[in-house]
């Protein structure tokens, strides 16, 4: 019985083994809207992340721009020797206040500190102009905290008695200092760079070309160059320099092989045709063979499935995708407007490019290494797009700032006016860099 | 990179284009599989949609280790199960006595002839429980240990329910080949 037993399984086994069996259409149509709807919450989450760390930042950055001002314009008043310390000149006019350097009330009492003062800082109303005088002589004012107290002290006084101050001593107080908040220069050059997510709006779409959409697949690219912009007016400055940004899109569901030289000549013209929503791919590489695996019509050669399988001529597989990708150099003109001017600048950015078109290349990709395919055809050399963003600017120093720029790009004309649609491509970037003003 | 690598990293990036690649590449073969395991058709296309949904849900721990293919058989497979366990209680099984007997001698071993839609066609036939060991042992390959694990059941039920699978498998089997030898002999 075991023996029969195990025949039979035998002759289920091999016979099933490679059965198939097309399920009907409504499986898959079933199928795709859960899947759809699983990663849309995904897609939101990540969109919402994003948003949530940028407003994070932006809430954390003003804060800390507030706090950083407001610390500046404290340290200044308390920790500047020559606004604060009375000179030996006119320390007599600070010696006579009695109210709060008595006998009864010494200075340790009045400032509120319980820690040992040295004999200088309990002297009585008898502290002499010549203590005043060691006082000045010591450099370090921030690592004598004695000492910073009794200058706080002090400082207190010369406000209380601001009568006994003559006109120069006040104006010393009062005057914001130049040496700390200079004034910097007009122009500023600015490194940036950014990763850039590309997407689209269309024109004029017919179900062909939504179709083409569908198989298009954005990826984030790079934008970066050098800009040089001039300061009109306090908030207002106006920037143009040279930008370099490549942006591109994956092709999938159609597979790529190389060694296809050694066959073509078999049928024909080894050129293919790939249908994109950017325009006509036209291969000049003729060791590439390319097959729709979506059986969508997008590419025409001489060569379809019922005349020329690659697996049978044993072509080398490459890559399951194409990757279209245009290059430019941008040049553009943007006005910043600043609404927040403090350690920390908030701008509203806003302007135009120019956009020349500089590459144009279709490749397959493969463990790293790219196939050159050919290019699009029909391409518009000169493409113009308008940008609108914010802009976080954080002064490390009078002359040189971190920039951080979260900045949307739309493309006014489109890429190709091909079959009569209209693709304009928009995209979204966080650039990021250094400014040198001077 | 191998196609059905950039395929799963197209998936994994959410292309709708590498989803429906995946799903028609692979649809028919697993198709058969639930059809093997599932009572009717409906059920069939249900346990291949849900495996599918899971198939693209788990697409993330899959480690590129061992076969694709094995690895998604597994997830229909399983997903077949936890169908089978959730209508267990549903589903009667059918005494051995019921079984008409067959027209051919079941000792007649010649099995030629039989053509996969055929032995699917008389898997289907045999009752759920039957079924699922038969199924479990003799095409995937797991030991009695495992499948009652998997389906709940002793292992000396699951030794019991293979041993009435196979006969009536056998004696199906011969009354197929008979019934074709009858008509081929006129």
């Amino acid at each position: 019985m075991d023996d029969r037993g195990a025949n039979i399984d035998l002759v289920f086994r091999n016979g099933l083994k490679d059965y198939e069996v097309l399920p009907p259409q409504e499986v898959w149509n079933d199928i795709r809207p859960v899947i759809r709807k699983k990663q849309r919450p995904f897609i939101l989450l990540r969109v919402a992340a994003v948003a949530a760390v940028v407003l994070s930042l932006g809430i954390l950055a003003y804060r800390l721009s507030y706090e950083i001002t407001y610390g500046i314009e404290n340290q200044l008043i308390t920790l500047n020797p020559e606004s604060v310390l009375p000179s030996a000149n006119n320390a007599e006019a600070i010696i006579p206040v009695p109210p709060v350097i008595t006998d009864q009330e010494p200075v340790a009492n009045v400032i509120r500190d319980d820690r040992p003062v040295s004999p200088i800082a309990t002297d009585n109303f008898n502290t002499t102009i010549q203590d005043f005088a060691d006082i000045s002589a010591q450099e370090d004012l921030t690592e004598n905290s004695v000492i910073n107290n009794r200058q706080y002290d002090l400082l207190a006084i010369n406000y209380a008695a601001a009568d006994f101050m003559d006109f120069d001593e006040r104006t010393t107080l009062d005057a914001p200092d130049n040496t700390i908040r200079k004034e910097p220069g007009r122009w500023s050059i600015s490194a940036l760079m950014s990763p850039t997510y590309q997407s689209r709006f269309g024109t004029g779409e017919n179900e062909a070309m939504a179709n083409l959409m569908a198989s298009e697949e954005a990826v984030v690219s790079y934008s970066g160059g050098l800009a040089l912009s001039y300061k009109i007016s306090k908030r207002f400055s106006i920037q143009s320099g040279v930008y370099y940004s490549s942006i591109g899109k994956e092709l999938s569901g159609i597979s790529a092989y190389s060694g296809f030289e050694d066959h073509f000549y078999t049928k024909g013209s080894p050129n293919f045709e790939v249908l994109t929503s950017n325009g006509l791919v036209h291969t000049e590489n003729n060791d590439v063979f390319l097959a729709d695996r979506m059986g969508d019509g997008r590419i025409t050669t001489a060569y379809n499935n019922d005349v020329f399988d690659p697996e049978k001529a044993s072509l080398k597989y490459i890559d399951n995708s194409l990757h279209q990708n245009f290059s430019f150099l941008e040049l553009p003109v943007i006005l910043r407007y600043k609404i927040i001017d403090k350690a920390l600048d908030f701008n509203i950015i806003g302007g135009f490019s120019s956009n020349l078109l500089v590459n144009n290349s279709v490749y397959a990709s493969s463990d790293g290494n790219k196939l050159p395919v050919g290019k699009t055809e029909g391409m518009n050399i000169l493409i113009f797009s308008s940008s609108l963003g914010m802009g976080m600017e954080y002064n490390i120093s009078s002359s040189l700032s971190l920039n951080l720029e979260p900045t949307f790009r739309y493309f006014i004309n489109p890429f190709n006016n091909f079959s009569g649609t209209g693709i304009h491509p928009y995209s979204f970037g966080v650039f990021s860099g250094i400014s040198y003003k001077f | 990179m191998s196609e059905i690598k950039n395929i799963i990293n197209g998936c994994l990036k959410g292309y709708r284009r590498d989803q429906e690649l995946l799903y028609r590449r692979y649809a028919a073969k697993l198709y058969a599989v639930c059809l093997q395991y599932a009572g009717n058709d409906e059920e069939a296309k249900d346990i291949l949609q849900e495996g599918f949904i899971k198939i693209f849900e788990n697409l993330v721990h899959y480690k590129h280790e061992g076969s694709f293919e094995g690895w998604i058989r597994k997830i229909i497979v399983n997903t077949a199960l936890e169908k089978y366990r959730s209508r267990h209680n549903l589903y009667r099984v059918d005494d051995i006595d019921d079984i008409p007997e067959p027209d051919a001698n079941p000792d007649n071993e010649d099995y030629s002839g039989l053509e996969a839609g055929d032995l699917l066609g008389i898997i289907r036939e045999l009752p759920p429980k039957y079924r699922m060991v038969f199924n479990l042992f003799a095409i995937e390959g797991y030991s009695h240990k495992e499948i009652s694990k998997m389906v709940n059941i002793s292992e000396g039920t699951s030794k019991s329910n293979l041993s009435r699978a196979r006969i009536i498998l056998q004696r199906r089997v011969g009354s197929y080949t008979g019934l074709r030898k009858k008509i081929s002999h006129g």
